[in-house]
């Protein structure tokens, strides 16, 4: 397991070891909605609201 | 002024669209697609196209690099230039431009997409861009001068970068910046299409009021383009027709009203 910080309330959230970048957890203290901004190292960002129709 | 949106299709029948073009006394701009050149290209390259469908149903293209260049090739190049060609043939100087030349479409690189992937939630970001804005004064001008703009995707972004994006929306920009009388979009279909697999279920009129409706019927692409339909009459679009562009001659049918017609 790893671990990140939750940029938000500073919580740690553990993360599969497997986590990719883009992935999206959500911080168990908070439930503010992060993304998996970069895995070496573990940083951890507010996810961005999309708009859903999306490209082509 | 007419705004025209030629699908890229494989059985779209351009020389039919231009020749009733050129006996039209009304200036136009021509948006069009080429969505089978590029899966044929693809193909022929040996880089199959990626699609996303985002977690809440609306499918996209996934644009990386290589899918980028594939885009370049296929609309601003060897599509559009066919199309100036044909245009030239028949006595319409068109220019052929891509988002990108003059900044003629701008917009803003989309910020990812939320999709689902081995049961895991992931934001997936690419060479794609939702337009947000037209070069009006270029292409008043060049419309000024007698030419005719035809236009394709990629188009620019905030980081002066090229990107994908979806012909519908871009049609949304331009009526934004021209109000064109009318908008016609010819496609492989004889207009909208009750059941997809039905070709003969076409829908003859349709309100502005009856998209919404639509929209939650239908899945995949479809959902976009009457998403983009639907911006179009909040902007206050006249008429809108959607007509088959493989007959002999799409634009004098779509004028008659042959297709859907949304008023």
């Amino acid at each position: 397991m790893l671990t990140g910080l939750c940029p938000l309330c500073d919580a740690r959230i553990q993360l599969e070891a497997d986590v990719l970048p883009g992935e999206l957890v959500e911080c168990p203290e908070c439930a503010m909605e992060l993304e998996v901004v970069s895995t070496h190292p573990i940083r951890l960002a507010e996810a961005p609201q999309e708009e859903e129709d999306w490209g082509e | 002024m007419l705004l025209i949106k030629i699908g890229g299709g494989k059985d779209i029948n351009l020389k039919g669209i231009i020749s009733d073009l050129a006996a039209l006394q009304e200036a136009f701009l021509i948006v069009h697609g080429a969505n089978a050149l590029r899966d044929q290209l693809a193909e022929a390259l040996g880089l199959p196209r990626k699609t996303l469908t985002s977690v809440s149903g609306y499918s996209s293209v996934y644009s990386d690099e290589a899918a980028l260049d594939l885009l370049l090739m296929a609309y601003a190049g060897l599509k559009n230039k066919r199309i100036v060609e044909l245009c030239q043939q028949h006595g319409i100087n068109a220019v052929g431009l891509s988002g990108v030349d003059g900044r003629v479409i701008q917009g803003r690189r989309n910020r990812g997409i939320r999709v689902r992937q081995n049961g895991r939630l992931r934001i997936v970001r690419d060479f794609s861009g939702k337009p947000q804005s037209v070069n009006r004064e270029l292409l008043q001008w060049l419309l000024d001068h007698g030419y005719t703009p035809v236009l394709t995707v990629p188009i620019i972004d905030e980081h002066q970068t090229a990107v994908n994006s979806e012909n519908d929306d871009i049609v949304v920009q331009l009526h934004k910046a021209f109000q064109p009388r009318m908008i016609i979009q010819l496609i492989e279909a004889p207009g909208l299409l009750a059941d997809h697999q039905d070709p003969r279920s076409w829908v003859e009129h349709l309100s502005p009021t009856q998209l919404e409706g639509w929209e939650a019927r239908v899945t995949g692409r479809m959902k976009r383009k009457l998403l983009a339909l639907r911006r179009l009459f909040e902007q206050g679009a006249r008429t809108v027709i959607i007509s088959d562009g493989r007959g002999p001659h799409p634009i004098k049918d779509a004028l008659k009203g042959k297709g859907t017609v949304i008023r």
